[in-house]
Parts: structure tokens; sequence; C-alpha cells
């Protein structure tokens, strides 16, 4: 959770360039960030080149070839309806990226303008937004999803807007810290003394301002976005079969993890790994651009 | 001397046996329990103990343990008597006369007599308590005491395999004075006149019975059974190789082939009268077409999902009722897989193949149910027929089978049906007739068809089980051939235990009884 008192953006308040020039070298400083950026590279590569890395249908059951261990054939083994399950964490990648962007796309959409909106104008409309926040945070993210999947039913699209909407909060709360120490800054003060209206102050003086909190809590909701959709798949209330993902492969694997383990070990490593390379450049980007904040 | 204290010995030695044959024979029944605890790892906890609530076959069988049944009906559907002695069926079947069995008592030591009987027929055809499985005695209109151990039930119309139905855990008698102690919440504290009395229940975590010292049958040789609660059935399988339980409730078929290998470990699977199939709705959509439902049915390989699904834990049917039921018959024509006679029988039917069909599926309520959902997904899109699947949790699912043909969304839906006693009525009736379509019953594939109706309703009027016999043979053979479904599997039902337990008894019913077993 981000706690708004310790988010400080001071240095990027001032000459944004040349902050963005320093961060950029510290994160290249950054090993595990480095780690973090080329794990992310792999998941991409993955996730796009899904369709010339698999050849074939990671969807069409062989049951002749089920649970088969890894092998020349199957490079990973197969699953317990006989599908490829190196296949299958390719396409699986495709899904979980495109729940991840569409996730932290809402969040992004709603959460912001909402956020700047709270923090610029305060007073009433302020306080009616932040209770309103306050009530979506009492709730632990993930048990906000799992309520609002049972709302709206199950399927790949209603994932990505329970998970998006359990993350709007979040954004809100970030934002409006942020917009709350910008808005004081003399340049403010003077776009406001000139008579900009407010719609241009919070454009051009405000937003770019408080960007690099945001782009760190992309990150960082990517891979969260990533490790609920894999917990709501395993539960068997995310994407629906079979469509290959990482979670709901998990789930389905859980009753063969005795005898053929290599069925749960693969999805559990590509989740592991995916949630990882955000956090890790996550954690890189907030140390080079946002030392002082702690998300 | 000697010679007296010879004749002495003489005349006491007569005496003197007789009263150790009679000692011998009061110490007997408590040193027949040789088995102080067993531990039975269930995967949820009951809801209820009343035997008329009871809708989950394990839960019936713990309720049979405290409430013991009118007839016991055996592995080969045999009944035997319990708390009935026997009956007796008036010529047009619709009167039925039951004999109760003298000298028992329920364990708070209510006498067990025909009044007893007569308040449970009449709780269970009163209409504002709940019973979800009052249609399996929907025919009787009323019970009548005609003295102090004979009752008798007056029938609306004849039902021939009625005695069977008599077994069920439904039809089981709860104390008077218990009910009246604690009302309705006798489901919480249940008292019956059975091998075992209920003395712990600790909600989420254990149901403990011990043995019944006042059971009017042979003294069961268990002390205590504790059912313990553990949801997850690879820790079942665990707790079981460890020996922390004695006996493992339904095993993953997965691991069933690495139990059965073990040496102190044996895995009984008896096939059960559970049927799994998938119901296509008769009346609405692209599967209104016979030929659409046969051509379905021949693209779906079921011996390849028993084998590589379920790992030989189910048998595919050959028929549309359970093998070990009265009334089974193997029908001469299967449906053995073939995808192009299904896509002929698709052409012929002028199939729309740009339509999209819905599929449903429940997941984790029946051995590997959403797995197999997804392989006949995968078999009907071979032949080019384009299917959605989504997977529901189980209430949201029963509710969606339940809506009336205006309502309903049904197009595709796997489901199992396992029929309580060993006869073909409740697969054939309760499924197939008009009269179970929903919303009144569970027939939710929406068959009717008249010809057919007549047959089930003749077969119920039958006494001659010969006659019985001939009648669901015509009615198995019509519905075979329309194929309300497509014909999946029969499953087995998958108990592990410890190899020092002999003599456990494992119904097809899906039930077993501990009671008399011996261990080694």
């Amino acid at each position: 959770m981000t706690d708004r008192k310790n988010v400080d953006t001071d240095q990027n308040s001032g000459d944004n360039t040349v902050s963005g020039s320093r961060g950029w070298a510290k994160l290249k400083r950054n090993r595990a960030a480095l780690a973090g950026g080329i794990l992310l590279l792999i998941y991409l590569l993955c996730a796009l080149g899904a369709p010339v890395l698999f050849r074939g249908d990671p969807s069409a059951p062989d049951l002749m070839n089920s649970l088969s261990p890894p092998s020349g054939a199957y490079f990973l083994g197969t699953d317990e309806l006989g599908r490829s399950i190196l296949g299958r964490i390719l396409y699986g990648a495709r899904v979980s990226l495109l729940i991840a962007v569409g996730v932290v796309g809402v969040g992004l959409v709603i959460g912001v303008p909402v956020g700047l909106v709270s923090g610029y104008y305060g007073g009433k409309t302020d306080f009616i937004i932040q209770r309103f926040t306050d009530m979506m945070l009492a709730f632990p993210g993930f048990l906000l999803a799992l309520a609002l999947v049972a709302i709206l039913g199950v399927g790949l699209k209603n994932t990505v807007i329970s998970i998006g909407i359990s993350m709007i909060p979040l954004y809100i709360r970030l934002v409006r810290g942020c917009v709350l120490t910008v808005k004081e800054e003399v340049y403010v003060e003077a776009a406001r003394a000139c008579g900009t209206r407010d719609l241009n102050i919070i454009r051009h003086h405000i937003l770019p301002n408080v960007l690099a909190p945001i782009i760190i809590q992309t990150s960082l909701g990517m891979g969260t976005a990533i490790l609920f959709a894999a917990g709501l798949g395993f539960l068997g209330i995310g994407v629906q079969p079979p469509t290959p993902e990482w979670g709901s492969m998990l789930g389905s694997a859980r009753a063969y993890m005795m005898g053929k383990p290599h069925v749960a070990t693969f999805p559990g490593i590509a989740i592991f790994l995916a949630v990882l390379s955000f956090n890790l450049l996550g954690d890189g980007l907030r140390d080079a651009f946002d030392p002082r904040s702690r998300i | 001397m000697q010679k007296q204290n010879v004749k002495r010995f003489g005349r006491v030695l007569p005496w003197g046996v007789i009263a150790a044959i009679f000692l011998f024979w009061m110490v007997l029944p408590a040193g027949a329990a040789q088995i102080k605890e067993l531990k039975i790892g269930i995967g949820v906890d009951a809801d209820t103990l009343n035997p008329q609530e009871q809708t989950t076959t394990l839960f019936q069988n713990i309720c049979d343990l405290i409430y013991d049944n009118m007839y016991y009906q055996d592995q080969d559907g045999n009944l035997h008597p319990r708390l009935l002695s026997s009956h007796d069926v008036s010529e047009d079947g619709l009167t039925w006369t039951l004999h109760l069995q003298k000298g028992v008592k329920f364990s708070d030591g209510t006498v067990f007599n025909a009044d007893v009987v007569k308040l449970t027929w009449d709780r269970i055809l009163n209409p504002d308590m709940r019973v979800p499985l009052r249609f399996a005695v929907s025919m009787v209109k009323e019970a009548v005491i005609i003295d102090d151990y004979t009752v008798q039930l007056n029938l609306a119309y004849p039902f021939a395999p009625l005695d069977a139905t008599l077994s069920m855990s439904l039809v089981s008698a709860i104390s008077p004075a218990a009910l009246e102690k604690y009302g309705e919440d006798v489901r919480q504290h249940p008292v019956g006149p059975g091998p075992y009395v209920l003395s712990e229940w600790v909600k989420g975590d254990r149901i403990v019975l011990t043995r019944n010292e006042e059971y009017w049958g042979k003294t069961p040789t268990v002390d205590k059974l504790t059912f313990k609660v553990i949801p997850e059935a690879t820790t079942r399988e665990a707790m079981l190789r460890t020996g922390e339980i004695d006996i493992c409730y339904k095993p993953l078929p997965s691991n069933v082939a690495s139990l059965d290998k073990m040496d102190d470990i044996t895995v009984e699977m008896p096939l059960s009268t559970r049927t799994i199939f998938m119901g296509l709705n008769t009346q609405k959509g692209v599967t209104t077409d016979k030929k659409v439902r046969q051509a379905f049915n021949y693209a779906v390989d079921k011996k390849a999902i028993v084998e590589r699904i379920l790992f030989n834990t189910a048998e595919p049917m050959d028929g549309p009722v359970s093998p070990k039921v009265f009334g089974y018959m193997k029908m001469d024509h299967q449906y053995d897989y073939d995808p192009d006679k299904a896509s002929q029988l698709l052409k012929e039917a002028g199939f729309d193949f740009s339509k999209t069909i819905s599929m449903r599926t429940p997941n984790g309520r029946y051995l590997f149910d959403k797995q197999v959902s997804e392989v006949v997904q995968a078999y009907l899109q071979a032949i080019g027929v384009k299917v959605e699947l989504r997977t529901y949790d189980w209430p949201t699912y029963v509710a969606g089978l339940l809506k009336p043909i205006e309502e309903s969304e049904l197009e595709v839906f796997l489901l199992g049906w396992g029929p309580l006693f060993l006869d073909a009525d409740m697969g054939l009736y309760g499924q197939f007739t008009t009269e179970v379509n929903p919303p009144k019953g569970l027939g939710s594939a929406f068959y009717s068809n008249p010809v057919y109706d007549d047959i089930m309703k003749a077969s119920r009027k039958a006494q001659d089980p010969k006659e019985r016999l001939a009648l669901l043979k015509q009615a198995s053979e019509m519905v075979w051939d329309d194929c309300p479904w497509i014909w999946l599997h029969v499953e087995k039902f998958v108990l592990a235990y410890s190899s020092k337990i002999k003599n456990l008894a494992v119904t097809p019913t899906e039930k077993f009884f501990p009671t008399y077993i011996t261990m080694e």
C-alpha cells in the first residue's frame, strides 16, 4: 500500500530532464533492476513471439500423450490432456501480459484523473473521493477482486475489470499524495497567478511532475496483476478453459503433484519469473527516480 | 475320601461348565470389539444429520450408522431385513404392509414401534418440511398404523421398486423424544436406533461416533469412528500413507494406481450407480435435432476419456443406466468413436457450423469434471463445431439446471446422476420422463416423449420382475437411440484404506460400513 506521507517528488519538481538522465544512469548501474529488465524482455519476447516459438495449437488435447515427462518432442512435457506445457506457457504469457496491461490500464485511466482532481481541488470533492477510496481499501485487494468476479462473472474481460477496479484506489491515493506536494510549488502558483485554467495547470504543470511514481507503481502493479489473475485462474474463476492461463494450469496440475510434479512446476516458475521481473524493475525504477518514496 | 471328592467334583462339573459358558457369553459382546478407534479422512463436513434432509451420500452413510436402515441393500442388490422384518404387497400394488422388527430401542431408550414409523412418514410427506428427496417416495399417500408393529402404506399409484426405496436413508426414523427435545435442531443432535451414537461434532474438523451399547443387532466391532474433515484429497492420501488415518474417502483418480501399488494400502473401487453425461437440450437450440445429438455421441472417444483422464476409475457407459442397477441392459448398438460418421450425420442434419454452442461444467463436483468437459469440447471442435466452455461453482450451476424451458440457457452441460438404490427407475424415470423436466425435476435435457412416458409408467405398475425388465429394456433402447445425453461414463466409488482392515462393506451406492470389520 502507498503511504502518501512518504511520497515525495521533490527530485522531479525542478528540472525534469536532468533528473531523468541521472535516473537512467542510476538504473543502469542497478544490477537487480538490470536482471529484472532482461527477464521482462524475455517475457515480452515469449508473449509476442508465441506463435513463432511454438507451432501448433496449445489448446488441442492429445490424450494418448497425456502427462508425458519433458522430452525431445515435448520440451517441458505435457499436461493432463496431453497438451504441450511449453506451448501453453508461451501462449499463457500472452494472456497474462494482456491481463497485466488491461488491469493497469483500468487503474491508470480511472485512478490518475480522479487522484489529480481529488488532490488539486481538495475540500468536499477530496473528502468524498477519499472516503470512497477508504471504503475500497478496507478490503484486501484480492478479496475485492474475488467479490467483483462473483458479481460480474468469470472470463478474461471480467478478470481484467475486477482486478483493475481493485487497483484503482492505489492510484488515487498515490496521485493525490503527489499532487498535494506539487500544487504548492511556486511554478503552479505562478501559473495560477497568470490566470491559467485549472485543466491546463493540471495537464501541463502537475501531471508531468507526478509521472515518476505513477510509472513505478505501474511496473509493480503489473506484477501484482499477474499474480491476482493467476490466483483467480487457480480457483477456476478467472480465464476460462481451454485458454492457456498460468494460474488455471497450476490449479489443474495440483491433482498430479504426487506422481507428475513437472505439470505444476513449470507454470509455477513462469508466474514466479514474470512477477519477479516486474518487481525488480519497479524497485530499480523507484531507487533511480524516486529514492525517497516508499511504494 | 478320594472317591467322595471325585463324586462331588462330578456333581459340580456340569454346573461349572454351564457357569463358565454363561460367563463367557456375558463377556463376549464386549470382548468382540477389538478395535478401539477407526479414523476416516473425508473431504467436507456435514450440514445436517437429519436423514430426511440429507442429500449427500457420505452423510447419508453417517446417518445410516446412527439411524440404521429399514432394509439394507447389499452389493448385489439383495435386500436384508433391518428395522423392517418383512413386507406384503396387495395384488393391485397400492397397499404395502410393513412388519417392524420387535425389541428395538433408540439410543435414548425410546421404543421403536408403529407410532415412530407413522411419525416419520408424516414428516416426510408433510410439504412444509424440507425433504429434498421427497420425489423418491412421491407415490406414498399416507401411512396408517395397523398395530404396534405393523404399518400400512397407501400408494397413489403402484410402484414396484418401493422395497428397494425403503433401503434409502430418506425413510430412517428419528427418535420422537429427540424431536420433542430439540425440534428441528435435531439435525445437529441425531438420535437413532443404529449401531453408533454421535458423541462429538466439531464443525469443520471432525464427527465422532461411538458404539451404541444398547444396539439391538450384532454388536459392532469398532468402539469409535472418527470422521476427520481433510478438504485436500492429496493431504488425505498423504495421511493414509503415513498411517494418520485408516480410511481415505475418494482419493484422486490420478493417484489411485500409486496407492494401489503400496503393500499396506488396499484400494477398493466398485462400480457405482453414478452415471456422468453431457446433457443435450432436446427442446431448444441446435441439439433439438436427433441426428446432431447422435453425431455428438460418435464424436467423443469415451474409452480414451476413461483411460487417460480418469485413470480407469470409471467405465464407459454402454446403456442408459449403470450396470449395477436392476433393469440395466447393455445396448446392442454402441456409439463407438467415429468422427467421420459424426461429420456425416451433421452434414445430413444441415448443421450450422457458424454458431457457437455454449457448454457448461461444474469444477470439482465429479471426478475431474472440468478436464472431461475440456476434452469433450475439443472432440466437438475437431468435427468443426464451435464450443465455448464455462465453469461454474456448484450452487450457481444447480440453479441454472432447474430453470423452466422458457428461461433455460442450457445447451450442452456436464452432470452426474447417482441413483440411491439399485434400480433403473431412478435413472430412467427420474431423468427422462416429461414429468421431471425442470423446474419440477432434474431432467435438464428436457427429454419429452409420450410413448416413453407410457412405458415407464407401465413399468412402475408391473409387479412381475420379468415383465418390468422387458418394459425397462424397451424404454432403455428408446432413450439410447434418441440421445438426450452424450453417454459418457459410470464412475467407480474409490476408497483407499489400510490393508490391516478386513471385511469392510463397500456398496455401489457409494457407501461403506465399517461396523463389522476385523483388523489384522
